[in-house]
């Protein structure tokens, strides 16, 4: 049985030898109990959060892997190999996932733009068997996945795409990605089911030896746990584990953007709603700021206080049934996106003018902030009781470079003022959105278009 | 020469697709340590400890349930409403009172509203020290009419948003299941119409708030007592209403044999399956087995549905199964998405795996469920939100005893052989709900149920 992985051929090391070497920090978290993070030899790098108010543990380890990272033609590869390990591995031969719930824990994974994320959350007596799972993953994912195994994943990652990828979200995800560029690494994020049959076992396992070993994972373990002995299990079960050296993205900085580009576009666009669907769809994009970047914080705020600004002035009166505000963070750069259901009989150009209007007003001191900032706060007060989330922040923040903590968040959006958050808006949303669409269900006849760029 | 073969090269290259380089090799292997081979001792075990729960009555009859989670980041204020009107009704109302709430511009606390069968909820989170602020925002809503254009907004967003949610294929198929389980004649439409939800909002506000029928539910770092006195000045002065709730008569779960339900739904890309069964109603004691037995068969990877059309088949993303208690009657149900070439192959691993459960116990999936359904009341005692929920779902059904007390000690008695048992009396003649492209009729008509085509 072996674990696939060329690194130790690279640097000569050997399971004896590992040790932990280098102490990075030691942050003190609001409630005042320590994080500290370190990198074991063979590149991994380990963040420990102990917090003992709640039974439980939550343990992640996050890839610097992301959808962006496909290769051209392959696109899918980081979502495969995401449903790979919470597959089998050759010591959990019967499944990973399955034997996390048979403890009575709570396991999921996610690929985004910017990462794969594997994580759960225990029952605390079980914090070691995290570990030993998470290891079992990394090391020896590759040795129990042969092509029968490969064509089941296929097969539900092909279900999984028709079932929920391939519906609703799909014209959001193509609007986000039209905020880009076309060489830049959010331009071809939209999904596309073609590529999964694509895909050989090979391939599968070229792309996880040279991207997923420990220089390119971070481990984060949140919950209650004596900081000491994780530390002697981590290298125990992590330290041995051979890998490729760290995989240095393309481009790790958002790339500049001529002013044309970045002039309001605007697209038609597949609805891949409903035929029967009666109304007009209004989005609205703006390029902002990277997650943890000034603005970031600021741009949550101004979404939520927008949301119930749009849903007073245009919900209410039924000139629009639904509003949607979002501004998910991302590591190259966010999009701020405003989604409008419409009735049939308002014109577009009239309601795309009361939403500026809205977003105009929003330079000035408003009653929404006030409320906006506590509804931040108490949502990051709620994630404090979920421990498994916790450890995906800790994992995916510090695989980004900056250590950050849910505990931060509570932190960041208390301490805001209204004059931070007019800065923000006439900074990144005055100026007007990126990307307009206007979706008129009823002129998608039988054929439908893709973005027209 | 050369050159003819580079060239030949690059025209694979771009013909065929990107080309990548071979697997790296030799691989040098993780040492596979012999501790590998067995995951880990627990480190102990944990108990499950009941948080302190305080049970009083304010003035006007309202049921004050305060559980005192010392440590929790945030406290939970939950205002529940026990109704017997059809759904429809309360979910008009539930909006009513979330735009009427939303509107109110001093609210500091995160709102969220939904109503069921059997409550209304309305919860109010907020920080540490602000309970105070929530109930101030509990009583602006219920203490005073509704104002007409509050109603206005809200019967405008009701009929609206049903109008969505009939478009949304799996709300269609779930209220046509719950329609054929629980036999209320207003959910066999997939979209509720003013035929069916009559009667206007502020009929409905008069009638349902009613402090005898309501509890406010506080849970967090709080002391009982204090909360009581708050709960007193914010909430006491609202006064029981003229006419009471009228009852809205459910007819007796009445099963016909198995039967399917085909939504013609063209341009879907799979088959939209949900099937159901009639299941143990709401009492006052929670049905701890008829968790165990939708977590048996449809809940983690390793269940037996996820087992059979996932694991082995790679027939759906996942098979998720669900126990509502309802008033009149509970369901189990379940949905799961196909390819429509393997609609037929589905239904009958469905029923294959149904009959399995029936036939024989299932003691890995149960010692799975019983133990995912402990470690979640271990969370029940510790989350305030968690805390909250246990103790409104206790009101509702009119439970005097603690819930998560008595469901802790049914889990240490429960058997696979009970869960078999259950299985036996629920688990036949389920009713199908598909969702899909006319051509599935054939598929359906062939498998033999009686079909019964919806467009």
């Amino acid at each position: 049985m072996l674990g696939w992985s060329p690194m130790a051929a690279k640097s000569g090391m050997t399971g004896g030898a590992i040790a932990l070497v280098l102490l990075m920090a030691a942050l003190a978290s609001a409630d005042g109990s320590l994080v500290v993070q370190s990198q074991l030899p063979n590149g991994l790098t380990v963040v420990i959060q102990a917090d003992h108010r709640l039974p439980r543990v939550g343990v992640a380890v996050t890839y610097a892997v992301g959808r962006r990272d496909d290769p051209r033609g392959l696109e899918g590869l980081a979502h495969i190999v995401e449903h790979a390990l919470a597959d089998a591995s050759t010591h959990v031969p019967g499944g990973t996932v399955q034997h996390l719930e048979a403890l009575g824990g709570v396991a999921s994974a996610m690929t985004t733009p910017d990462f794969t994320t594997m994580y759960e959350e225990l029952p605390r007596e079980y914090w070691e068997t995290g570990l030993w799972l998470e290891s079992d993953r990394m090391a020896f994912m590759l040795s129990a996945l042969d092509t029968k195994r490969l064509e089941r994943i296929r097969a539900v990652v092909k279900r999984e795409w028709e079932e929920r990828i391939g519906k609703v979200d799909r014209s959001a995800a193509a609007i986000v990605s039209s905020l880009y560029a076309g060489n830049h690494p959010y331009a071809r994020l939209v999904d596309d089911a073609s590529g999964l049959d694509v895909f050989t076992l090979d391939q599968v396992r070229w792309f996880f030896q040279r991207r997923y070993g420990p220089a390119s994972a971070v481990l984060a373990i949140v919950g209650d746990v004596d900081p000491t002995l994780v530390d002697a299990a981590v290298r125990k079960y992590f330290g041995s584990i051979r890998g490729s050296s760290a995989f240095v993205r393309r481009a790790q900085t958002p790339p500049h953007w001529p002013d044309e580009q970045l002039a309001a576009r605007e697209h038609s666009i597949d609805p891949g709603l409903d035929r029967n669907w009666r109304w007009e769809r209004l989005d609205l994009a703006w390029q902002t700021p990277a997650a943890y970047a000034p603005g970031d914080a600021e741009l949550d705020i101004v979404a939520l206080m927008l949301q119930e600004r749009l849903r007073k002035r245009l919900l209410n009166d039924g000139t629009v049934f639904a509003v949607g505000v979002q501004h998910p963070s991302r590591q190259l750069g966010s999009p701020f996106t405003i989604r409008l259901e419409v009735s049939p009989q308002h014109s577009l150009d009239g309601i795309l003018s009361s939403v500026m209007a809205e977003v105009s007003r929003l330079r000035s001191a408003s009653a929404e902030f006030e409320p906006a900032r506590r509804r931040q706060v108490i949502r990051g007060l709620r994630e404090l009781d979920n421990l498994a989330w916790r450890a995906y922040r800790l994992a995916e923040s510090a695989c980004s470079g900056t250590l950050h903590m849910v505990e931060d968040d509570v932190e960041r959006y208390g301490s805001l003022g209204d004059k931070d958050v007019a800065r923000a808006v006439l900074t990144y949303l005055l100026p007007g959105p990126h990307v307009v669409v206007r979706s008129q269900f009823s002129r998608f006849a039988s054929q439908p278009r893709s973005i027209d760029r | 020469m050369m050159r003819y073969c580079n060239l030949c090269l690059i025209l694979i290259c771009a013909c065929g697709g990107p080309v990548f380089p071979p697997p790296v090799r030799p691989l040098v292997p993780t040492p596979d340590d012999h501790w590998r081979n067995q995951p880990p001792r627990a480190a102990g075990s944990t108990a499950i400890e009941a948080p302190t729960t305080a049970r009083s009555q304010l003035t006007n009859g309202m049921t004050l349930l305060a559980a005192e989670v010392a440590d929790a980041p945030y406290a939970d204020v939950v205002v529940v409403v026990a109704h017997t009107v059809q759904e429809g009704e309360a979910r008009k109302l539930a909006t009513a009172l979330e735009q009427s709430a939303r509107d109110d511009l001093r609210q500091l606390s995160v709102l969220s509203v939904f109503a069921t069968s059997a409550e209304i909820e309305l919860r109010w989170r907020c920080e540490p020290g602000h309970v105070d602020d929530a109930l101030r925002a509990a009583a602006a809503v219920l203490t005073r009419p509704l104002a007409a254009g509050v109603v206005e907004v809200a019967e405008r967003r009701y009929r609206a948003e049903e109008e969505l949610l009939g478009l949304r294929t799996s709300e269609r198929v779930v209220r046509t299941l719950r329609a054929r389980i629980t036999g209320v004649d207003g959910a066999s439409l997939p979209v509720d119409s003013p035929e069916i939800s009559e009667r206007s909002i502020p009929v409905l506000f008069t009638e349902l708030i009613d402090p005898a029928h309501m509890a406010l539910v506080v849970a967090g770092p709080i002391a009982a007592q204090a909360t009581h006195e708050l709960a007193e000045q914010h909430l006491g002065s609202l006064a029981q209403p003229v006419t009471h709730a009228r009852r809205f008569e459910t007819s007796a779960a009445h099963l016909p044999t198995e039967r399917a339900i085909l939504f013609i739904k063209q341009h879907m890309p799979v088959a939209l399956i949900g099937f159901a069964f009639v299941a143990p109603r709401l009492t006052r004691h929670r049905n701890i087995d008829a968790h165990v037995l939708a977590r048996v068969l449809g809940y983690g990877i390793g269940s037996i549905l996820n087992a059979a059309l996932r694991e082995t088949h790679g027939m759906t993303y996942g098979v998720h199964v669900y126990y509502e208690e309802g008033p009149s009657t509970g369901m189990l149900y379940g949905l799961l998405a196909v390819q429509p070439a393997r609609l037929s192959d589905a239904l009958e691993q469905l029923r294959n795996s149904f009959e399995r459960v029936r036939r024989a116990e299932q003691p890995v999936q149960f010692r799975h469920a019983r133990d995912q359904i402990r470690a979640g009341l271990i969370l029940s005692t510790r989350w305030a939100e968690l805390v909250a929920s246990h103790l409104a779902q206790s009101f509702i059904a009119g439970r005097q005893s603690d819930l998560i007390s008595e469901e802790t000690a049914r889990l240490e008695t429960i058997k696979p052989r009970d869960i078999q048992i259950l299985a036996q009396r629920v688990l036949h003649e389920p009713q199908f709900v598909v969702a899909g492209s006319r051509e599935l009729l054939a598929t359906l008509q062939w498998d033999g149920a009686p079909v019964e085509l919806v467009r």
